[in-house]
């Protein structure tokens, strides 16, 4: 499980003093499946000495990390009030019917997982969704396989 | 020095990138070559000016503003204005008003004409990556003021009676809190900018950041040599790729050219910045939720007191700003604080950032000084409800905010005002409904919002969110007694006063303000279970 490249980051968070959620997100963005294996949180608590409980306790409480594996795509509909008011329902519907995915899993190919956003700061484009770093504004049902397309792998 | 017959300023923050920005500089770029006009055409990349349409160019001189909707019209406009020095009012900002209005005036007699800029003095006008920009437009001068000719005590006496109030939300006096910090007598000591902006419809930080990075800069090593901190810190949301990049970037450039590090500008004085990201959540934005995470842990908010001013950071004295706060700064230094307090209204100084979007015709990113009514920015600054509708509600301040209902459209927005009608005006939010909306469905949306983000340290808010929620589930799907809205009531009521942290406090008064204004709603659904907006699931 990359176990190199993880020590090679923990030596990196030594020699700079970064800080220590700087550290979890580069050791996520270098697993697949976008999450913090317990196996590595181990890791990363005995090399720097902290309890695997309050890394634990860091880990699970940012949406942004993730303790179970999630899918090559990271699907985020924002669901913060003034997105709401727009196209999530129906959004939130239509990609559980194309993918067959609700909030929170991931699909059996382990292509996509569906989660929740919270305001991105663009609701002027209401409503707004994130398909891992790229960004669609004022998505609507119509739009929504075509954006969903580009990712499906052939 | 090339010199330009037109200088173009293209709108690239981060919603004019998602309106495809960076296609309108492409297809710009290779118009004018085409047309040969490369030397005598220069297109800038500027923060936003806050309209919220297509990508904005502005050409000098003259001032005139394009919004470009789509990159197929730009060879006409390429043609037509930059060579042959014709206008071309087709594409110009127009709102879609009931009657159509045509904003074809220079940007300061039209768009800017009931605004004053103040925090925003720089977004759009100059560009954010480059620090040359900044200095031509007065940039560092107050750090370099402060540093030569004030002392540390001055600098806080000046703030203080500015008047300066947070814009975070609370509205903490700046002036008072600095000065709280600077006589705490454990070192070293720590500014940190709270830019984890994530109350719902709120984007004015976002806006400063990606427009005018540097004046966030330029303010912290202002606050850092009042209270005697050698080091600071902008917490930035994980989410803002934009902003972090541009505050990044103006951290290099101002530590290349000695703005940064040790004895700035040959002063004895050393400062430095980092950014730091979060990781995605919303109490974090709370100041001591905030400072848990900086310190690498769950960002849960401590007891206070010790405030942040004797025990923050590391429990060392810290100095926490909101962006916008911080972006008053250096004009308070340049012009005074008799200047600053000519503007807004006895007990709120100065201007505020609002971004008014929803059901209204023109969406925005505005400043104005304290004390105008939420008419005037709806009615004139926005034209009016979309469609010619009514308005039902105004939700002041985001998720966490108030609402404002119809009849108090005519009270100033100023802190003791708004407070007078039981109100706050929290971060500067504006979200417009219009009469079809459903008051039930937005307070589930609101309420589910904080239950998401509730960060279950206290019980009040962690199984009251829930209970309250079902509740609504109820009234929705018609399984409910009336005399259970008295329970929902008394269960805000115990939220509200139990709550650890404001986040169960805010959720609370969703709940009450609802009841308060809207009980004849909820009380038509439950009695004839018929939605009027239609919104409503089964109904
Ligand atoms: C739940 C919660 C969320 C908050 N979120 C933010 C935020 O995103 N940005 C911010 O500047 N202040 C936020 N605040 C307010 C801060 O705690 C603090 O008052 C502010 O940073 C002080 O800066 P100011 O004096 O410049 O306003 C939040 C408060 C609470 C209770
Ligand atoms: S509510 Fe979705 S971006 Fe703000």
């Amino acid at each position: 499980m990359k176990n190199e490249e993880v020590g090679q980051l923990i030596k990196e968070y030594k020699e700079t003093g970064e800080p220590l959620l700087t550290l979890l997100h580069k050791i996520q963005n270098l697993i697949p499946h976008n999450h913090l294996p317990a196996e590595v949180l181990k890791k990363v608590s005995r090399e720097l000495k902290i309890p695997v409980s309050s890394l634990y306790s860091t880990a699970s409480f940012y949406s942004m990390f993730s303790l179970k594996p999630r899918g090559k795509h990271i699907i985020r509909v924002c669901s913060s009030p003034p997105c709401k008011l727009e196209e999530y329902d129906s959004l939130i519907e239509a990609i559980g019917e194309k993918l067959n995915l609700s909030i929170g899993e991931t699909t059996c190919d382990g292509q996509f997982t569906l989660e929740e956003q919270s305001c991105l700061g663009l609701c002027s484009l209401a409503s707004v969704m994130m398909v891992d770093n790229d960004i669609y504004k004022n998505v609507t049902v119509t739009q929504l396989p075509e954006i969903l397309d580009t990712y499906v792998e052939e | 020095m090339k010199i330009y017959r037109l200088h173009v300023l293209l709108s690239t923050d981060s919603r004019s990138i998602l309106r495809g920005a960076l296609e309108v500089e492409t297809k710009l770029k290779e118009e004018i070559i085409k047309k040969g006009l490369e030397n005598e055409v220069q297109i800038l990349r500027t923060g936003g000016w806050g309209i919220e349409e297509g990508v904005q160019l502005t050409v000098y001189p003259g001032g005139l503003i394009y919004v470009i909707n789509n990159v197929e019209d730009i060879p006409y406009l390429v043609e037509e204005h930059f060579l042959k020095g014709r206008p071309v009012k087709k594409l110009m900002y127009e709102i879609d008003a009931p009657a159509k209005v045509e904003m074809t005036a220079p940007i300061e007699e039209e768009i800017m004409k009931k605004q004053t800029r103040i925090i925003l003095r720089n977004v759009g006008l100059i560009n954010p990556e480059d620090i040359k920009e900044y200095i031509a437009h007065d940039g560092y001068q107050a750090l370099a003021q402060v540093l030569s000719t004030m002392t540390p005590e001055q600098v806080i006496s000046e703030i203080k009676a500015s008047e300066l109030s947070g814009r975070g939300g609370a509205g903490f006096p700046t002036g008072f809190k600095w000065e709280l910090t600077a006589k705490a007598p454990a070192k070293p000591k720590y500014i940190i900018c709270n830019a984890d902006e994530g109350e719902p419809g709120t984007f004015k930080d976002r806006v400063i950041m990606e427009g005018d990075p540097h004046s966030i800069i330029e303010s912290m090593a202002i606050a850092a040599y009042a209270v005697g901190a050698n080091k600071g810190f902008i917490y930035v949301r994980g989410e803002y790729d934009l902003s972090i990049d541009r505050l990044n970037i103006a951290i290099k450039q101002s530590k290349e050219i000695g703005l940064l590090g040790n004895n700035i500008l040959g002063t004895n004085f050393d400062f430095d910045v980092e950014v730091r990201i979060g990781a995605g959540s919303y109490v974090c934005g709370e100041e001591t939720a905030l400072m848990e995470s900086l310190e690498g842990k769950r960002g849960e908010p401590r007891s206070k007191p010790p405030y942040p001013s004797t025990e923050g950071l590391w429990a060392k004295p810290t100095v926490i700003n909101n962006v916008e706060t911080l972006a008053n700064i250096p004009l308070i230094i340049l012009k005074g604080a008799e200047w600053y307090k000519g503007l807004g209204v006895e007990g709120s100084r100065g201007t505020k950032v609002f971004t008014l979007f929803g059901d209204v015709n023109a969406k925005g990113v505005i400043e104005v000084p304290f004390g105008f009514t939420l008419k005037e920015l709806i009615y004139e600054i926005g034209y009016g409800i979309k469609g010619g509708k009514n308005l039902k509600l105004v939700q002041l301040g985001g998720s966490s905010g108030s609402f404002i209902t119809p009849e108090h459209l005519d009270v100033p927005i100023d802190w003791n005002s708004v407070r007078k009608i039981g109100a706050g005006q929290g971060s500067g939010a504006i979200l417009v409904l219009d009469e079809t909306r459903c008051v039930i469905d937005f307070l589930k949306n609101l309420l589910a919002f904080f239950n998401h983000e509730s960060c279950g340290k206290c019980v009040p808010c962690r199984v009251g969110l829930p209970k309250a929620l079902d509740l609504l589930n109820r009234v929705t799907s018609g399984n409910v007694e009336i005399d259970e809205l008295g329970f929902m009531e008394e269960l805000a009521n115990v939220m509200k006063n139990t709550s650890f942290c404001g986040l169960g406090q805010a959720a609370a008064n969703q709940i009450l303000e609802s009841l308060k204004y809207f009980k004849s709603e909820f009380i038509n659904h439950i009695e004839t279970g018929y939605c009027p907006a239609n919104k409503c699931g089964r109904l």
